[in-house]
């Protein structure tokens, strides 16, 4: 954990102690992830007050829970596999159409999701992960994993991977031609090697800044993996930044948003998460994110050339060898978060 | 061996072997001092290595608690669910586990283990393969199970690993709080968190850990496999399980225990760092010896450098002192070996080789006088002193080689006494052994009196000899003819005619006498004594008391001779010499003006003997001088007699030899002659053969010129014979020339003769001397000759020589008219 982080929650912690009494809900997001105006909305109409603390991976959000034992924090941004794990734990409280009414928005095909993700998540938004880069700083076109994993010379130091187990471990053995959700030693131990090799040229495994001064518009950085709607919040900055699916395929992920049972604001959570999903404010989140929103009702007030953008919905061509994360062997895990701490710390 | 040797032999290691037992003694002081100093270096040192190896285990005891007391690892492990875990907190305890290494860099993993020796989780920033994930079978953890403790020390060797390391395990008991009441149950054992320490910070200390130059430590385990050690090389190896024991006894041993090792002999140090873990100090004996060896090196160069200085100076001492006058002593020594008995010895020291240097001269100076001594007792007969047999063969060996060279005549003599062994067996042996001395005596007065008549030869004296018993043996040198040899022997024989008294008794004794002569008898000593020894039997055989030569040829001439010398010595003696005149006559005038005195001896055996041939033998004896001198004196008074009667006043012509002229004193004689018989200078005349005027000295030649100046005349005789010069004739003398009457003989029938008779009579006439022609016996010869201007003649004709009465009477007859001038006008 850095020190910034640790910074990051003490301060966090003391407002909360600080605000208890003036209704506050703490979210636990990436960040860039919620747009403030909704935020501010809600407050005016609720008088709830909605703060946000921040993580850059899924693997730092559980670190900062299992520290917290998940105390703290009413409402997290999260993703499949660590849901279901944090539900088992019981540190998430169930959630229903009763007391979110608004998630009969959401679009069936993610409420036919297992038993965990319907019972402790609401769908938030979903995305593939390809790679950003500067056209103009990356002579040679990019359409390969191996492009990044295997970098020319030149963009040594200049590019970035995402710090998570899953994905880093995912694209590269996507990179190898095997399944994002292999359990193949030897395929493990080739996508490890690959990404050993790479290492000495990434400058960092953190989750770009997606603000003005963000490394890849200062062109620190000419090269990343990148959730494909961040790179296109990004673009509105600069138009050199590009984004593909790399045709080796990627991961198809969904965002979900759960309530922690030690929340003692459960009913304001929900209160909030029913609030997102409001059709109108769901629209306007996803307008804000460039994202795809599972929310049915939203999709249809989003305008056309929103919808037609393939970054934000690629073809199902381009998503034909792109994969979902699967529940993997408990040992496998252990194997996979073995490689990764050996890549990453 | 030398002296030299045995000197430093003995003093050599005087000086040596103190000088070793310093040495040693230093070598071994400072030999303990080195292995002291290296013994408590090598456990400072090693004590220092193990409080570093506690406070290291200590703090990883401490941070494995730690560890183990983290939140998330406490989660962790009270997390049953595997999915949980490994998807939830297996990222963030390996970062944590992370961070820690981070933090340690000494350990090489830390590892969470479940109960049953599954390894949950691990982290290692090391790039090491993990083998096995279960860990259940491994000595570790039966170990760890057996562990009640708190916190277990392992040491292993893991075989996937390179090199040895500690494990740190900490047992992690805790109550599940969601599960169980906080009071009242007990923690279950819910894992456990090791931490494996490399040890390589005692590798470090141990690569550092030099003593001295070549001394180390090593860490070995309880079975002796070395597990760090400075050469990565060694390590694997065992050690030998002796040492190990002898190690393991000295543990906390302040004192280093010696044992061999890797084939040198070590000192040895060992200290428990670990009930499983030994630190072993080595110390090569050779390295805490070198210090201790320069200084046996440096007392080795003393000793040797010592050796050498002392044996230059001993060899410079002894030299000097003892060597160098033993060498002097050696020489003298064999220079008195060699026969020099007085050698010199420079030695002026005063020690014992000086006073050895003396007893040498001392014993020289004896040996000398034993050798004189012994020489004497070998060269010399002790009855009569005289030289022995074996110096008169040695001797005659010399002279034999000295004739040989001077082409010289030596001669032999053998001689005994005729009745020796008589006069022994009758008068005694004392008596005969006086005979014997008594006739050395008078052999050499006789010697020394034959000596001095021919004092030429006392250049090589005679030697006499005595072989033995009445055997005497006497060497001439250097005779001229066998006559010498004779003449002595006749001496003797002579000699032995007087009798020789003994206590009153007389005793006559003869002797005979042997001769052998060199080279004409032998050219060897032993041919010439044995041919005298057998000459001298031949003697005894003619009758005793005479001589004979080896060779009888020699015998005759020689009794001759002997006899005509003794009886002309008698002859002399006995008035049995006369004189004859024969008158010269002057050519013109007809005159006598001159009477030669010719000598005649009319032995009464013999009667008249030719002085052709008893001068020589005068000349050869001597007995020229008293004769010479007689006829001088008796010509002058004769003549003297006939002036005084008035029958004549000629001149009187005496024939003078050359012996006289060079043996007597003539000039005195001649004066005394005319003094005595009133003569005048002019009346007497000297006759000199010219054969006789070649061969005498200068100083003669001065006297005859005093004479001639005085006014006697010089004639030369026998003027023709001798070639000598016009020159040398004008530088002679002389006052008158005498031909040859050889020449005058033949004058009319031989040119030659006549030619040379006239040249004579040139010479004469040119050089203003007269002239005398001898032998005219016919009126023709005459007449030619004072044609030819011949100032006087003398021969038969006129008249032959008569004696004195005779010659009286000749000259009362011609005394007035003269008979030449009647008979040459008669014819």
């Amino acid at each position: 954990m850095s020190a910034a982080k640790t910074l990051l929650l003490t301060l966090f912690l003391l407002t909360t102690v600080g605000s208890v009494q003036a209704k506050e809900l703490i979210f636990l997001n990436w960040p860039d992830y919620m747009d403030p105006e909704i935020i501010l909305e809600f407050k005016q109409r609720t008088g709830i007050t909605v703060k946000q603390s921040y993580f850059d991976s899924d693997t730092t959000r559980d670190e900062l829970l299992l520290e917290t034992e998940a105390k703290g924090f009413d409402i997290a941004l999260m993703n499949a596999a660590s849901m279901k794990i944090l539900a088992n734990r019981g540190w998430l409280d169930p959630l229903d159409e009763q007391s979110i009414p608004n998630l009969k928005h959401i679009d069936p095909y993610w409420r036919s999701e297992p038993q965990d993700n319907k019972t402790f998540g609401a769908p938030y938004f979903w995305g593939t992960i390809g790679i950003v880069y500067r056209k103009d700083l990356v002579p040679s076109t990019v359409s390969s994993w191996m492009d990044l994993l295997q970098p020319t010379p030149a963009l040594h130091g200049k590019i970035s991977m995402i710090g998570d187990s899953a994905d880093l471990i995912g694209i590269a053995l996507k990179a190898l031609g095997y399944s994002l959700n292999s359990i193949d030693e030897k395929e493990l131990k080739d996508a490890e090697a690959l990404l050993r090799a790479q290492a000495p040229a990434v400058k960092t495994y953190r989750y770009l800044s997606l603000n003005d001064d963000s490394a890849l518009l200062t062109g620190q950085i000419v090269m990343s993996m990148m959730y494909n709607g961040d790179a296109l919040m990004l673009k509105k900055h600069n138009e050199n930044i590009a984004f593909v699916l790399p045709k080796e395929g990627g991961n198809i992920w969904t965002d979900f948003l759960s309530v922690l049972s030690s929340s003692p604001r459960k009913a304001e959570a929900k209160q909030f998460i029913n609030f997102l999903n409001e059709p109108e404010i769901a629209a306007r989140q996803a307008m804000y994110v460039h994202y795809a929103t599972p929310n049915l009702a939203a999709q249809k007030l989003l305008p056309q050339d929103f919808k037609d953008n393939p970054i934000i919905y690629p073809s199902q061509e381009s998503l034909e060898n792109s994969e979902a994360y699967l529940r993997l062997p408990a040992r496998a895990q252990k194997n996979r978060a073995a490689i990764f701490s050996r890549i990453v710390y | 061996m030398r002296l030299h040797s045995k000197v430093l032999l003995v003093v050599v290691p005087l000086a040596v072997i103190p000088l070793l037992i310093l040495g040693w003694l230093a070598y071994d002081q400072l030999r303990s001092t080195a292995i002291e100093r290296s013994s408590s270096q090598m456990t400072t040192l090693m004590d220092q290595m193990t409080r570093n190896f506690q406070m290291h285990q200590d703090v990883a005891k401490a941070n494995v608690k730690l560890f183990s007391n983290a939140s998330l690892v406490r989660a962790y492990a009270l997390t049953k669910d595997e999915e949980e875990r490994y998807v939830l907190m297996l990222p963030s305890l390996l970062k944590l586990f992370t961070s820690y290494l981070r933090a340690y860099p000494d350990y090489n993993d830390i590892r969470f283990l479940l109960p049953n020796g599954y390894e949950d989780a691990r982290r290692s920033l090391l790039p090491i393969a993990n083998i096995s994930e279960n860990e259940a079978g491994t000595p570790f953890f039966k170990a760890l199970r057996q562990f009640k403790g708190e916190t277990m020390t392992y040491v292993s060797t893991p075989p996937d690993s390179e090199t040895a390391a500690l494990q740190f395990a900490q047992p992690i008991k805790l109550i599940d709080l969601t599960t169980q009441d906080p009071l009242n149950s007990t923690p279950t054992l819910r894992g456990y968190l090791v931490v494996t320490m490399q040890l390589d910070f005692m590798a470090e200390q141990v690569a550092s850990s030099r003593i001295g130059n070549s001394g180390y430590t090593q860490i070995v385990n309880k079975d002796g496999k070395i597990l760090i050690h400075p050469d990565p090389a060694q390590v694997g190896q065992l050690i030998p399980a002796a040492l190990l024991s002898k190690a393991l006894a000295s543990k906390e041993s302040k004192h280093l225990v010696p044992a061999p090792y890797l084939e040198s002999s070590s000192l040895f140090s060992a200290r428990y760092l670990h009930d499983d873990l030994l630190l072993i100090g080595v110390l090569p004996e050779a390295e805490l010896l070198k210090e201790s060896q320069r200084l046996g090196v440096v007392v080795a160069w003393i000793v040797l450098g010592t050796i050498v200085l002392m044996i230059i100076a001993m060899l410079i001492a002894i030299s000097s002192l003892m060597i160098q006058p033993l060498r002097q002593l050696i020489i003298a020594v064999g220079e008195i070996g060699r026969g020099n008995l007085m050698p010199e010895i420079s030695l002026s020291s005063k020690d014992e080789l000086g006073q050895l240097a003396l007893s040498f001269q001392e014993m020289a100076g004896n040996l000398e006088k034993s050798r004189l001594k012994i020489e004497r007792l070998a060269y010399h007969d002790s009855l009569t002193g005289l030289p022995n047999r074996f110096q008169a063969h040695e001797a005659l060996q010399h002279m034999i080689s000295h004739a040989r060279r001077e082409n010289g005549k030596m001669a032999v003599l053998f001689l005994d006494l005729d009745n020796f062994k008589r006069v022994n067996d009758t008068l005694g042996h004392q008596v005969g052994d006086q005979l014997l001395k008594e006739m050395a005596v008078r052999l050499t007065s006789v010697l020394r009196a034959e000596d001095f008549i021919h004092h030429e030869s006392s250049s090589s004296p005679e030697l006499l000899a005595r072989l033995g018993g009445d055997e005497f043996v006497i060497l001439l040198p250097k005779i001229d003819s066998s006559l010498d040899a004779a003449r002595v022997c006749s001496r003797i024989l002579e000699m032995m005619k007087i009798p020789f008294h003994f206590d009153d008794k007389e005793i006559y004794s003869g002797s005979s006498i042997g001769i052998s002569l060199f080279p004409d008898d032998g050219t060897k000593v032993d041919d010439l004594i044995k041919r005298a020894d057998a000459a001298m039997y031949q003697a005894k055989e003619q009758g005793r008391n005479n001589f004979q030569f080896y060779s009888a040829s020699y015998n005759l001439a020689a009794f001759e001779h002997i006899s005509l010398e003794g009886r002309l010595r008698r002859a002399l003696k006995n008035n049995e010499l006369e004189l004859y005149y024969q008158p010269l006559i002057q050519t013109t005038t007809g005159h006598i003006v001159g009477l030669e005195a010719l000598l005649r001896w009319n032995d009464p055996v013999e009667g008249i003997i030719s002085p052709e041939r008893f001068i020589p033998i005068a000349e050869d004896s001597g007995l020229i001088l008293p004769i010479g001198e007689w006829v001088l004196r008796e010509a002058g008074r004769q003549i003297g007699v006939w002036h005084t009667v008035g029958l004549t006043d000629a001149s009187v012509s005496v024939n003078v030899s050359a012996i006289q002229l060079q043996r007597q004193d003539l000039l005195t004689i001649v004066d005394q002659v005319l003094s005595d018989n009133g003569l005048q200078p002019w009346q007497l005349e000297l006759e000199i053969t010219e054969t006789a005027i070649m061969k005498i000295k200068p100083e003669v030649i001065r006297d005859l010129d005093a004479m001639r100046k005085k006014g006697v005349t010089i004639s030369l005789d026998d003027f023709g014979t001798g070639y000598s010069s016009l020159s040398v004739l004008q530088e002679l003398p002389i006052g008158k020339l005498k031909v040859d009457k050889s020449f005058v003989q033949d004058m009319l029938v031989d040119p030659k003769d006549a030619a040379i008779v006239s040249a004579v009579l040139f010479i004469a006439k040119s050089l203003g001397l007269r002239s005398t022609a001898e032998g005219v016996e016919t009126l023709e010869q005459a007449a030619r000759l004072a044609e030819e201007g011949c100032d006087q003649l003398q021969g038969y004709l006129l008249c032959r020589p008569l004696p004195a009465h005779l010659m009286t009477q000749f000259l009362k007859d011609h005394k007035v008219s003269g008979a030449l001038t009647t008979k040459l006008t008669a014819d």
